[in-house]
């Protein structure tokens, strides 16, 4: 007769119960962690936000304005000025994040990639100059927007402050592309991109994590799964002089200069404050056609209220599962030794010592929760596909381990003193 | 075959739980191969000086010699191990594992060394034919009643051929026939050599039992009108 199959025959379904109560109980806390982790960066990134005062800065170059702005060379030079002063200005952070379709050549299969798909839009496709480009779900990106939202990459490299700035003959853009395209394309690739009326080389230098997400003016937690993220590009010298030395129409310097106007201007400073300062900028390079609109911070405030919320949700949601689950196992386990407790009479009356017992049975539960919470560590690391956290993860799991081990510790030597064993074998 | 002598020599025994002594100053000789009963009315002691016996517990003070072993200086762990090579005890409360069968039940005590199992087989066709359930050892031990159980209980005691056997009450839910079985197969183990200290309130002990002592607050006397006297 195997021993070991007699003497787990009368015990396995509970075992597992426990053992997969104690499983659960670890994936959840496993997640938790994770989400606790994430919500922390996005809270620290929200935070980042959240101090600042928020301008919007946009032209008021539309239509026959515009057309009629860009006639004069000169304008774009002083437009470029204008972007370059309130860039460079050491009292506001400019922030821009435009969501702005680009063509590509080699477009994914999978439409979801299309710029207009979540709209049911089919107009995605078309030719330019005897290609085929679809547009495509595109951002572009100042320096600022990486500094203060956590964008990391799984892999490659965030742009160097060269990929910022467009010098003459400059046909390649580095690219760092969404989660999602990372099965269509590799590090190095070369992406044919029409941008603003122009071909450019787009070369992959990385691949941002899943549902990583940055604050845009149209949505605070835009996630860049699906994106092309561009650097938000500045010219290296005057648009006048880059139109002499390249053959680039001009109408990609408008588009270019446009883009690069419109963003946030984050600063401490009041509105009274920006306003005047953005006005000596004004007088400097004598450009006027812009306008400031008011403190419109409640995008920032709904995404810190939001992050915050969730963070204080997953807090409330982690100690409610723990403390269920604790004590579930506590119940769990009592029930199990109270269920199991004529069987340690049987070994105590044949000659096993209780201390034995006591031992066997913490020893059974460690290896138990050992397999169940080593069990949920890989499932979650597996699912999260994700092992930066896998330190964090280790440490957490041996303390619920260790947590295990001293509720059963206590229940042990409560429900198997040498007094209740002696006064259930008298029958008492 | 040598006979395996057992000897048993309490000597001034005191046992108290809270402050309230159990057990004064017990004193009792019993030699071996002998089949001893011992009665009293509930609560006087003698499930406390039984457990004593087969090491389940210590006394506060006083000596307990088993086969030469002195018992009183062994911790609770080592009284284990000699309960476990040496005494087969019947509690009172009578702990089975549910879900095993019969027969799995009583080679429990087996399971932590090593046996032969054919012999082991014949030996429990014996019992269990000795006390008429040979024909229910393949059955859940869920399936019995109070008696059938307390017989399996009895045949798990004698499973490791121990040399002292401690019984409390083994016949408590047994109708006098059965009783009588019992009776019958502690009478025969212990001219076989096992010495058998049985506690019990059944008046069918004393024809039985080579001595009989009665247990009151006052101590342990013999009963002088006993078969093994007669």
């Amino acid at each position: 007769m195997n021993t070991a199959r007699l003497l787990l025959k009368n015990k396995k379904w509970f075992m597992l119960l426990i053992g997969l109560l104690s499983f659960l109980f670890s994936v959840v806390l496993f997640v938790l962690l994770v989400n606790i982790n994430i919500s922390k960066i996005e809270i620290h990134s929200a935070s980042k936000l959240h101090n600042y005062n928020i301008y919007q800065i946009t032209d008021n170059l539309i239509g026959e304005r515009e057309i009629e702005f860009f006639k004069d060379v000169k304008n774009y030079d002083i437009l470029h000025d204008f972007n370059n002063r309130v860039f460079e200005n050491s009292k506001v952070v400019f922030y821009n994040a435009v969501s702005q379709p680009v063509g590509l050549k080699q477009y994914p299969p999978d439409k979801k990639f299309a710029a207009y798909y979540e709209v049911g839009s089919n107009n995605d496709l078309y030719e330019y100059d005897g290609e085929f480009y679809q547009f495509s779900k595109s951002m572009q990106v100042t320096k600022s927007v990486f500094d203060y939202n956590v964008v990391e990459l799984m892999e490659g490299q965030p742009f160097d402050d060269s990929a910022y700035v467009y010098i003459a003959g400059k046909n390649e853009i580095p690219v760092i592309l969404g989660s999602d395209y990372r099965q269509y394309y590799k590090l190095n690739d070369q992406l044919e991109l029409h941008y603003y009326y122009e071909k450019f080389v787009g070369r992959v230098v990385g691949f941002a994590k899943e549902n990583s997400f940055i604050f845009t003016n149209l949505e605070p937690q835009q996630v860049l799964n699906r994106y092309i993220l561009l650097p938000s590009m500045s010219l290296s010298e005057q648009p006048s002089k880059l139109l002499q030395k390249t053959e680039v129409d001009e109408i990609f310097f408008r588009a270019l200069l446009l883009s690069n106007m419109g963003g946030y201007l984050m600063t401490n400073l009041n509105a009274l404050e920006v306003r005047k300062e953005v006005a000596d900028i004004e007088k400097v390079t004598n450009f006027t056609d812009y306008q400031i609109i008011g403190a419109n911070s409640l995008s920032v405030n709904l995404l810190y209220k939001m992050v915050d919320a969730n963070q204080t949700l997953i807090y409330t949601i982690s100690s409610v599962v723990f403390i269920f689950s604790l004590c579930a196992f506590y119940l769990f386990v009592k029930s199990f030794i109270k269920r199991q407790f004529d069987t340690y009479l049987v070994y105590i009356m044949s000659g096993v010592t209780n201390n034995k017992i006591k031992k066997t049975i913490q020893l059974e539960f460690s290896i138990l929760n050992g397999i169940s919470i080593g069990l949920a560590l890989l499932c979650t690391v597996l699912f999260m596909q994700d092992i930066t956290l896998l330190s964090i993860l280790l440490i957490s799991g041996f303390l619920v381990w260790l947590l295990f081990h001293v509720v059963v510790y206590i229940l042990v030597n409560q429900l198997l003193a040498t007094t209740n064993i002696i006064e259930k074998l008298k029958g008492d | 075959m040598i006979k395996i002598i057992s000897f048993i020599s309490l000597d001034n025994i005191v046992k108290a739980y809270n402050e309230k002594i159990i057990l004064h100053h017990i004193n009792l000789e019993i030699v071996n191969n002998q089949f001893i009963s011992i009665k009293g009315p509930s609560g006087v002691g003698k499930s406390t000086l039984l457990n004593i016996l087969a090491g389940l517990e210590k006394a506060d003070s006083g000596k307990y010699i088993l086969d030469c072993i002195e018992m009183h200086a062994q911790n609770l762990n080592e009284l284990s191990e000699i309960r476990g090579s040496r005494i087969g005890y019947i509690s009172q409360y009578n702990p089975m594992i549910r879900n095993l069968t019969v027969r799995e039940n009583i080679v429990v005590p087996l399971l932590l060394g090593n046996y032969n199992q054919k012999q082991i087989t014949a030996y429990i066709d014996e019992l269990s034919a000795c006390l008429k359930i040979n024909h229910l050892l393949d059955k859940k031990i869920d399936k019995l009643s109070g008696g059938e159980r307390q017989r399996v209980g009895v045949i798990r005691a004698l499973i490791k051929k121990p040399i002292l056997l401690i019984a409390d009450e083994p016949t408590g839910s047994l109708d006098d026939d059965t009783t009588i079985l019992v009776f019958h197969l502690f009478k025969r183990l212990s001219e076989s050599g096992t010495t058998i200290v049985m506690a019990t309130h059944s008046h069918l002990s004393s024809q039985y039992a080579d001595k009989e002592y009665r247990m009151s607050p006052e101590g342990i006397f013999l009963n002088v009108q006993t078969v093994g006297d007669m």
